[in-house]
């Protein structure tokens, strides 16, 4: 019968036999001598109990090396960017290198008819490359690089949130039912959009087993939530402008700054360094789209100069302190308490 | 990583009885096989291939370790490695065991309240 095991454990993966085959057989042989000694009976027993239990251990411990092989693969290997390198850098940096790309093409676009296979060469470059490293970083289990293309959607899902409150004239019956008038700015509920956003993504992490790890990861390392909003701020960047011409230029350097602040997040270590690099960045980024902004009032030349030159800085100084605001959520996310155990109660 | 330890919960039995037998040291295969059936009062019966399919998710999970000997158990015949519980793995005894006595608390008082 202990030949037969030993025959038996060649069903097994090489790697797994090469870990416990050795283990298994001492197990199987002190097994059955217990058994033997007890009787013919235990022997049979013990016999059919190994017997039964063979099948679902071969099959998970193939199942088991097949999902190893698959995260040690050479292709996955290949995007485990070390933290701090060079690739890493890269892929976290991109959807905000792409996003100055994409500004600075449509001005030169503008300016200088550009052919169309370019164009749209250009876009499917763009969005081939933004969805590969998203579906990547999915796959990866969520690497600090992809936290800005969580970023990125959690925009558009704010976005889309907000548009379908106004679709409801929520504003109209706002005004109409407070009584505030214009005091509320509308506007505000994207903010509070994001915000609610950002507690249903801790909140699914948190109860979704699968996520787990991720949500664990964000409790332990609080400014990987602060980057994973910074992500929202290119399209919030380009709610801000939108409105003028020539703003491009502009809105390409507030993106650099932003792009500048994430550099020096992801070579900072200590995690309140990290969190001051994205407030400056942010900073930075919210100094130039106020100073661009208001270059292009007062070059423009309009009649009620005053009046849009405060309401448009105005504007700015108010989207700042939400974001700033929003980036340190995650600050208040690390006070929280650990998730306690039940209470001694026997 | 500090893990909390309330996502492993709750444990299964075969897993609750395995971490419960490495409770009090470190212990090899066997040992913990009979160990379990002792434990569960026979209901637990696990076979060697099993168990080591357990010991392998567990390892995986970080709630125990491997040691390259026997122990104090080491001995002609007795396989050459054991395993310990990691400190996460006590934890997440701990938690069961607490989930399980606020379990059998409420369903003392309810059966009591029945019986009333």
């Amino acid at each position: 019968m202990k030949s037969l095991y030993a025959l038996l454990l060649y069903l097994f993966p090489r790697t797994y036999r090469e870990e416990y085959g050795e283990e298994l057989q001492a197990v199987f042989n002190l097994s059955m001598d217990d058994a033997s000694a007890k009787g013919g009976f235990e022997a049979m027993s013990v016999t059919l109990r190994e017997l039964r239990g063979l099948p679902y251990a071969i099959l998970h411990a193939h199942l088991r090396e097949r999902r190893k092989a698959k995260m040690a693969g050479k292709f996955a290997s290949r995007f485990d960017f070390e933290p701090g390198s060079g690739k890493e850098t890269f892929a976290a940096l991109t959807p905000f290198l792409f996003s100055m790309a994409m500004v600075l093409f449509g001005y030169l676009a503008r300016h200088w008819i550009a052919p169309i296979w370019a164009s749209i060469a250009f876009v499917i470059l763009f969005w081939s490359a933004v969805l590969g490293l998203f579906l990547l970083g999915s796959a990866k289990g969520l690497p600090r690089w992809f936290l800005p293309y969580l970023g990125v959607l959690l925009a558009i899902a704010s976005l889309l949130f907000f548009n379908f409150l106004v679709n409801l004239r929520l504003d109209v019956w706002w005004h109409r039912s407070s009584g505030w008038g214009d005091d509320f700015n509308f506007g505000n509920f994207l903010w509070i959009g994001l915000i609610l956003l950002v507690f249903l993504l801790l909140a699914i992490s948190r109860s979704v087993p699968r996520f787990r790890p991720f949500y664990q990861r964000l409790r332990d390392d609080w400014p990987l939530l602060s980057f994973l909003l910074y992500g929202t701020i290119p399209m919030i960047l380009w709610l801000n402008f939108d409105d003028y011409v020539n703003e491009e230029p502009f809105f390409a350097l507030s993106i650099l700054m932003l792009t500048l602040g994430g550099w020096f997040y992801l070579r900072k270590d200590k995690p309140l360094n990290r969190f001051m690099s994205l407030q400056i960045g942010l900073g930075l980024s919210m100094v130039t789209a106020a100073a661009g902004k208001a270059a292009l009032i007062l070059w423009s030349r309009s009649q009620e100069l005053d009046f849009i030159l405060t309401d448009e800085l105005v504007f700015t100084l108010e989207t700042w302190l939400w974001l700033a605001a929003i980036l340190s959520l995650p600050y208040l996310f690390r006070l929280l308490p650990r998730a306690e155990l039940p209470s001694q109660t026997v | 990583m500090a893990y909390d330890p309330i996502f492993y919960l709750p444990l299964t039995e075969s897993t609750f009885y395995i971490l419960l037998s490495l409770a009090p040291g470190r212990k090899h295969g066997y040992a913990i096989m009979k160990d379990v059936k002792d434990l569960s009062r026979r209901r637990v019966n696990l076979s060697t291939s099993t168990l080591y399919t357990a010991v392998g998710r567990l390892l995986d999970q970080g709630l125990i370790e491997r040691l390259h000997d026997g122990g104090q158990e080491s001995g002609p015949g007795l396989p050459r490695k054991s395993y310990e519980l990691t400190d996460l793995g006590r934890r997440v005894l701990e938690a069961e065991h607490v989930r399980l006595q606020g379990m059998v608390k409420e369903a003392r008082l309810r059966l009591r309240e029945g019986g009333a």
